[in-house]
């Protein structure tokens, strides 16, 4: 048997931020007993365990012209900085999430193929011969270092701009597991670092056989190589958490961020060289491109030589600028991620 | 009444207090680039429309109890399970929960990477859910039984039907350890055979005084496995004293 109780005292406000709240009652259980309000205070508790056994539930009515003080938000208040980095602290900690899984996903992506995961490589390695053979006879390279030039930027440029392009849609592109299965939300930045960092690992292999054949002398300078990494790695993460809630909010700026990606390539220093005289208007625009510092400041000490002290003291500024941008932005839009999918 | 049980106590699972979600509906024409411009330039300001999903919801839900939530379509099922299984964090009120949570929500194929076998996608399911790489292996062999996928189980996904995917999830969620599950609807697509499985599964699962909530339509399902049935008309459900005694 079932009885409806519906009985409607006054309209709550639906307003935003409703100041007075008349409560009204309006379930029904089944099996269902209902009793009011008044005939429900005088029982003890022990009573109440007896009727939960015997399933019911009791309708009364609340805040009846009560007051509410606390604000009520549309979507989810802002996030504190300090749940924003224990968030991120928890997502480092599930490592067989974000590592293991993009392994996984790397693997199903090229599921139904004989290289895997190589065909980017085999990509990478028929355009560096193109770009290098290309350029290198247009602007009269020579091809003995103009090779390893462009090998390493441009392997190393697509490192990066994978993971700006990944962090677009780090939230957009995993809405379904974001709202199925809950936990830290750095995992999806994570993710994405982490499988742009798997397959520039299988294309270093091009850079490692590049430096090998044309003979690069190696320095002491390749000790900065691992710092370089780091940062860029860094950078990565960074970028995916300020860029993925972004563009789950603002769907406009994946649309502006990608099409000024595609345009970066060409004023990247990858196949025109900065210290060359005739590119010094470029070079000028380069100190403007922040991936320009990071590719050069990876790129010098592999080819032998030091990166300038501009180089370096800018990577590390924009890093941390990018990294603070990143806690204040994934801090405060983490709980309304949910709500922008 | 004269003792207020504390909603962070043992023996309460889920405490929902003054619970409210609202969104913004961001509808086409709040993007209309063409709209977007006259609106600066005659200064009109239209604000996106606001939606209460749910409103004020108190509700304490003791450990072992076995709640049904019915109510008609976009009555807040689903998003108050989300809210009680922490993937949507509410506009107000607070949520206390105890114990593990796991939950069965969305359509049926919900997580789950279609190039990938029934094998990967159910291990990278609980690995998700914060199972460990060895722990699901040794649970593989259990998930694959009670799926009864049989040899379609290594198969890729994407040749699954809606009710195999369904058998996938369910099998592998209810594989892991769970003090709370939360179903929505889950288990409709599977077959007479697997729904009797799955609801001796669920038996099992509250007879060890697990707290089960489930969301459905289903008179039948939530009369088999609820002891209480709130319906959620019209999005207001007030504080369910029979649930603790809290007034």
């Amino acid at each position: 048997m079932r009885i409806r109780y519906n009985k409607q005292i006054n309209k709550p406000h639906k307003t935003q931020t409703p100041t007075r709240y008349a409560g009204n009652v309006r379930f029904w259980a089944y099996p269902v007993l209902i009793t009011t309000k008044n005939t429900l205070t005088p029982r003890s508790n022990s009573q109440l365990n007896h009727l939960s056994l015997a399933p019911c539930i009791v309708a009364s009515t609340q805040h009846e012209g009560g007051t509410i003080a606390t604000k009520t938000y549309v979507e989810a208040p802002k996030g504190s900085i300090p749940d924003g980095i224990k968030d991120i602290k928890a997502g480092l900690g599930r490592r067989a999430i974000w590592w293991g899984l993009s392994w996984q996903s790397i693997k199903s992506r090229y599921r139904r193929t004989y290289l895997g995961p190589w065909w980017i490589t085999v990509q990478q390695v028929i355009f560096v011969a193109g770009l290098s053979l290309l350029f290198g006879i247009l602007l009269n390279q020579d091809l003995k270092t103009f090779v390893p030039y462009v090998a390493v930027g441009f392997i190393a440029f697509s490192w990066m701009t994978g993971m700006i392009g990944g962090g677009v849609t780090s939230i957009t592109g995993n809405g379904a597991a974001l709202k199925t299965a809950p936990g830290p939300l750095s995992i999806y930045s994570l993710s994405n670092f982490a499988g742009n960092t798997i397959q520039f690992a299988h294309d270093s292999v091009v850079i490692v056989v590049v430096l090998i054949i044309f003979q690069v002398s190696i320095t002491w300078s390749i000790l900065l190589v691992p710092v370089a990494l780091a940062l860029i790695a860094i950078n990565g993460i960074a970028i995916g958490l300020w860029l993925g809630p972004l563009v789950a909010r603002y769907r406009d700026v994946g649309q502006i961020v990608n099409s000024i990606v595609r345009v970066l390539f060409f004023f990247t220093p990858i196949f025109w060289v900065t210290t060359d005289v005739s590119n010094a208007q470029l070079a000028w625009l380069a100190g403007w491109n922040p991936i320009a510092y990071f590719l050069d400041f990876l790129r010098a000490p592999l080819l032998g030589q030091t990166p300038t002290t501009a180089v370096i003291i800018g990577s590390f500024v924009f890093t941390a600028a990018n990294v603070l941008i990143a806690l204040i932005h994934f801090s405060r839009t983490r709980d309304r991620l949910a709500y922008w999918l | 009444m004269s003792t207020e049980p504390d909603p962070t106590s043992n023996d309460i699972a889920i405490s929902l207090t003054d619970v409210w979600v609202q969104y913004q509906l961001r509808h086409a024409h709040h993007y209309n680039f063409k709209r977007t411009l006259t609106n600066v330039l005659t200064r009109k300001h239209h604000d996106a429309e606001t939606i209460t999903a749910i409103e004020e919801i108190n509700l304490d839900i003791p450990r072992g109890t076995r709640l049904g939530l019915t109510g008609p379509n976009g009555s807040g099922k689903s998003t108050l399970l989300a809210v009680m299984a922490g993937t949507l964090t509410p506009s107000r009120g607070t949520v206390h929960t105890q114990g593990r949570i796991l939950a069965l929500l969305g359509g049926p194929n919900e997580g789950l990477d279609p190039e990938q076998t029934g094998r990967e996608n159910s291990r990278s399911l609980g690995i998700r859910l914060g199972e460990s790489r060895e722990s699901m292996a040794t649970k593989t062999d259990d998930i694959h039984d009670f799926s009864g996928l049989g040899r379609r189980f290594d198969h890729p996904v994407y040749t699954y039907s809606s009710g195999m995917q369904v058998r996938l999830r369910f099998a592998t969620i209810t594989s892991l350890h769970a003090d709370v599950l939360l179903i929505d609807e889950g288990i409709g697509a599977a077959d007479a055979e697997f729904n009797e499985r799955a609801g001796q599964r669920l038996g099992t699962f509250y007879g060890n005084s697990g707290t089960l909530v489930l969301a459905s339509h289903s008179e039948d399902l939530l009369s088999i496995h609820c002891s209480t049935v709130i319906n959620l008309d019209d999005a207001r459900l007030h504080r369910a004293e029979g649930f603790g005694g809290r007034q």
